[in-house]
């Protein structure tokens, strides 16, 4: 498809920050209108009497990772915003832009590559070089979803707000993966409002941890955001939200069967971290995200039951 | 080359069950390899190292040891112009500093000369109007500029000396200073002189491999400008790893970098260029990687997002030990550092991740993905 199709066709996008369109507009792979949101919206935290919490899509990231009181209630959404990118990326970037930002894809981030989220008829990754692509292959793209936050909120059940609609899931708002033309299901237009997080569960704990290969400021390879509530020796409840490993965001259900009601013992997760990989198609070159998913479960759960 | 080859040392020593750095020792004739082996032996981290005892658990560490050479290459015809303009020192060679220090270098070697301070010579470079440098690149600049700025100095002095109205006070601490501060404008120059002959046992790698080595010696001076000085400049370096073996992860804590390279031309700097060298060779191991589509050829990683350097939480704790003789026919006895410093890095973790995991990895980068597939014994990704 030839670059005066995709202008024609590209729908407006909204910048907030900017931090990731800017280098989508200078690559040339983003050329359609742009609508600047920075001022018109909301980065309010607004708490309710029962301690859920709203966050205004224009709260930045470092602003979430920093608050005292998302730290304490939302420990998990507050270190899933820490271990996101660099200083600088977190505090411009906004929870909005976090969740509506574009693939990471090595192919979609180069002007010249026809790929399916460019309006090409198939995946280039897919049959290239996909290092760093899907272990769940759940559609035609194999780009992982990039949002870090999206991982942690499904972790959370959040609902989001947009200025059309109310109470999205976050599977509601990013799809369920068929789509590989696409990086969320939001409508032409549709703009992310607010994140809104239930009550928390008394006594509950939550973790972050992204696998890369440095120390900080590296894309996770694999990246989990795990809730749990441990009494008299139990896992009462368990939440997985996990990233980099499937076009969206996957909440781990089968680890989460088998760790609910279950003594908080090394067994119990070393079953667990066995059975986070349920439903798990690696692609030739991401077979290693299978070890470091089940790694970090384990990681994550020892810590929470310690 | 030297990530594959030092691997193999390393490997052989361990079937052999000799330690790594005895081994070299008995095999490599090189001095300053030698004086190196001695001082890495002595290293505590050596000393407790761990040798082909499994470890289990989730982190598991490592302790690694490598060499590396390289050439000392100087470029004949290297100039430089010293003169006084209005009672200061003005040096001037055409020359480039690419963050390495060659403006600190010439201001150093020339302050030290005259007991000044190295802001009080002004160094101009950067300018091919100037008198001929050397080109920046094959670690040559230091080797090639301070022997003739040692030379220019010795012109300058007497320069200087010859035109002095009257000597210096009696008593003045300060004599060089006080006779710059009267002299008139003067300029000499000087052109980088050949080494004196070396000691026993001291001479060019090249030399050492036959007819091949000295058709490469004759076309590096015929093509390239470049000759290729007596005496190896040599980097032994011991390295210290983490690797988390649940996530892949593998982390430097601790880096030993042994080097000779003469005598310091700029002391401080060369310590940051050889830690800097290090961090290179920590890219190199661990996260640098030039990813293409395999049909197309496409680069992927062409970024400094995608094509990874180490950060700053990246970087171990760096001990820079210099054995500053083996180049004592050199005037000035100093060499290049960079290369020779980032050669041995690569290797000397792998070696460090083998005797951590017991696995040896013969691929770079060593990333998580490699990591968790050599630890299941899996082809890599």
């Amino acid at each position: 498809m030839s670059t005066a199709t995709v202008t024609a066709r590209a729908a407006p996008e909204f910048r907030a920050a900017g931090t990731d369109l800017s280098e989508r507009r200078r690559s040339g792979v983003s050329k359609g209108p742009v609508i600047d949101i920075a001022a018109m919206g909301d980065a309010s935290i607004v708490w309710a009497a029962d301690g859920a919490v709203t966050i205004g899509a224009l709260a930045t990231i470092a602003t979430i990772a920093a608050d005292t009181r998302i730290k304490e209630v939302y420990p998990g959404v507050a270190a899933s915003a820490q271990g996101i990118a660099t200083p600088q990326i977190r505090h411009l970037a906004t929870l909005g832009g976090n969740l509506a930002q574009r693939s990471r894809c090595w192919y979609f981030r180069k002007a010249h590559i026809d790929c399916l989220k460019k309006g090409g008829s198939n995946c280039p990754a897919r049959s290239g070089n996909h290092l760093y692509g899907v272990a769940f292959d759940l559609g035609p793209c194999v780009a992982p979803h990039p949002s870090t936050m999206a991982a942690a909120l499904l972790a959370y059940g959040a609902r989001i707000v947009t200025d059309r609609r109310s109470g999205l899931s976050i599977g509601e708002l990013l799809g369920d993966g068929s789509n590989g033309r696409a990086d969320h299901a939001l409508g032409a237009n549709e703009m992310i409002k607010q994140i809104v997080l239930g009550a928390p569960l008394a006594g509950e704990r939550a973790l972050y941890k992204r696998a890369i290969s440095r120390i900080y400021a590296e894309w996770p390879l694999v990246e989990l955001c795990a809730r749990a509530v441990v009494a008299d020796g139990v896992f009462k409840f368990v939440r997985l939200g996990a990233g980099g490993i499937a076009p969206v965001p996957l909440r781990l259900k089968a680890p989460e069967a088998a760790l609910e009601g279950q003594r908080a013992n090394a067994a119990t997760i070393a079953e667990a971290a066995r059975q986070a990989t349920a439903g798990a198609k690696p692609l030739l070159m991401t077979g290693y995200k299978l070890d470091l998913l089940s790694g970090l479960v384990r990681d994550l759960l020892e810590q929470l039951s310690a | 080359m030297a990530f594959a080859l030092e691997q193999a040392v390393d490997e052989a020593a361990l079937r052999l069950k000799v330690d790594p750095i005895a081994l070299r020792k008995r095999w490599d004739p090189d001095p300053n390899r030698q004086r190196l082996y001695d001082w890495a032996e002595s290293l505590d981290v050596w000393r407790s190292r761990k040798q082909g005892t499994a470890q289990s658990g989730r982190y598991r560490r490592g302790v690694g040891v490598a060499t590396g050479y390289w050439f000392y290459f100087w470029q004949p015809g290297s100039s430089i112009e010293l003169a006084i303009k209005g009672g200061r020192i003005v040096a001037s060679t055409g020359v480039q500093d690419i963050g390495t220090g060659t403006r600190s270098v010439i201001a150093g070697t020339v302050a030290k000369a005259f007991s000044l301070e190295p802001q009080d010579v002004e160094v101009r470079i950067g300018d091919s109007s100037l008198p001929e440098g050397p080109g920046s690149g094959g670690s040559r600049v230091t080797a090639s500029i301070v022997p003739a700025t040692l030379s220019a100095i010795a012109k300058l002095k007497a320069a200087i000396e010859k035109s002095a109205a009257r000597p210096p006070l009696v008593g003045s601490n300060a004599p060089w200073r006080d006779l710059i501060a009267a002299s008139p404008d003067l300029v000499v120059s000087a052109e980088r002189p050949k080494d004196n002959r070396p000691g026993p046992g001291i001479s060019s790698p090249l030399k050492q491999a036959g007819l091949m080595g000295m058709i490469f010696s004759w076309m590096l001076r015929t093509f390239n400008n470049i000759m290729v000085g007596a005496g190896v400049p040599s980097s032994v370096q011991v390295m210290e790893v983490e690797v988390d073996t649940w996530l892949g992860h593998v982390r430097v804590l601790n880096a030993y970098i042994g080097l000779t390279i003469g005598k310091l031309a700029a002391p401080v700097l060369a310590r940051s260029q050889a830690a800097g060298s290090v961090i290179q060779g920590i890219g190199y191991a661990l996260y640098e990687a030039r990813e293409t589509d395999p049909s197309t050829g496409h680069v992927l990683s062409g970024n400094m997002e995608d094509y990874r350097i180490p950060g700053i939480a990246d970087m171990p704790r760096c001990q820079v030990h210099f054995d500053e003789a083996g180049f004592d026919h050199v005037p000035g006895s100093s060499v290049g550092i960079g290369e020779v410093a980032t050669i041995p890095t690569s290797p000397a973790i792998a070696n460090a991740v083998c005797n951590a995991i017991g696995v040896r990895l013969t691929e770079i980068p060593i990333r998580p993905d490699r990591i968790v597939a050599a630890l299941k014994g899996r082809a890599a990704a």
